[in-house]
């Protein structure tokens, strides 16, 4: 098996779920980051969560590339959120004190409700 | 509490010896009697230094010793890399000061700091006689449970 993967799924909605698997580190942020940037490169308001339930570990490059790509959404008009974070990785984003800067939610069908109803972020 | 746990290692920076020590580094926390969520912020905390180290200095050695007390850890680093203290760069990461502008700008090759300046209550960096350097990190447990 591959150290990281990216599946996705294109709701009729026109949701984007991406989900991640392996580790999101210095070996692998990049192929992240060239995934969205090719999402992004199609000019369109993107919505997308991504659905981090397969994904152990989480470096700050991998930080990095969520929270600098969901502020490139949102230039395009579209959004960002995370969810399905494991309980190891909760407690680094708590500590980071980012959660104003990347929503989160506990699974894809409240991420949905996010990007929904971005106000009540 | 158990007592203080040393390892040493030198890797080259490649995919499955940087997993491999972080299994190690995972080890080494739980013999020193931290375990769960704060054996993996600890581990987070300890990755970006490795990294960093190994990555970017070039080191061929790291030491690492893990020094467990009641209510706090301190976490000591040492490496034959060329001098680099990173205290005035951590004490200005934790003033939160300038996250928004590495998260646009910066892609994420400065956030290790913040990281762990945000996990750590006090550092000190020393160069050592022998050419190396040391970065001890105090983390309050405490504290850091009252984050969550």
């Amino acid at each position: 098996m591959s150290r990281f993967e990216i599946k996705e799924e294109l709701r009729e909605d026109g949701i984007r779920i991406v989900s991640p698997e392996g580790k999101l580190d210095v070996f692998s942020f990049m192929e992240l980051r060239k995934y969205f940037e090719d999402l992004a490169a199609e000019g369109k308001a993107m919505m997308v969560v991504v659905d981090l339930k397969g994904v152990d570990f989480i470096a700050s490059s991998g930080w990095s590339v969520l929270l600098s790509r969901r502020s490139a959404f949102r230039r395009l008009g579209g959004d960002l959120t995370v969810c399905g974070m494991t309980e190891n990785i909760r407690r680094v984003y708590d500590t980071m004190k980012i959660n104003e800067m990347l929503p989160v939610a506990d699974d894809v069908e409240g991420g949905i409700k996010i990007l929904s109803a971005p106000e009540a972020v | 509490m158990m007592g203080y746990v040393f390892m040493r290692f030198g890797a080259d920076f490649r995919p499955e010896n940087v997993d491999r020590l972080r299994e190690k580094v995972g080890e080494c926390l739980n013999r020193a009697g931290i375990h769960g969520s704060t054996n993996f912020l600890l581990l987070n905390m300890m990755d970006e230094l490795i990294c960093n180290i190994l990555e970017h200095a070039k080191a061929s050695w790291v030491e690492l010793e893990v020094h467990p007390r009641e209510k706090e850890v301190t976490v000591i680093f040492r490496d034959d890399g060329p001098a680099f203290n990173p205290s005035p760069k951590l004490t200005d990461e934790a003033q939160d000061k300038h996250i928004d502008q590495q998260v646009e700008h910066a892609e994420g090759r400065r956030m290790g700091l913040y990281i762990v300046s945000q996990i750590a209550k006090e550092w000190q960096y020393q160069r050592l006689k022998n050419q190396a350097n040391e970065l001890s990190l105090r983390v309050d447990l405490e504290a850091q449970e009252v984050k969550r």
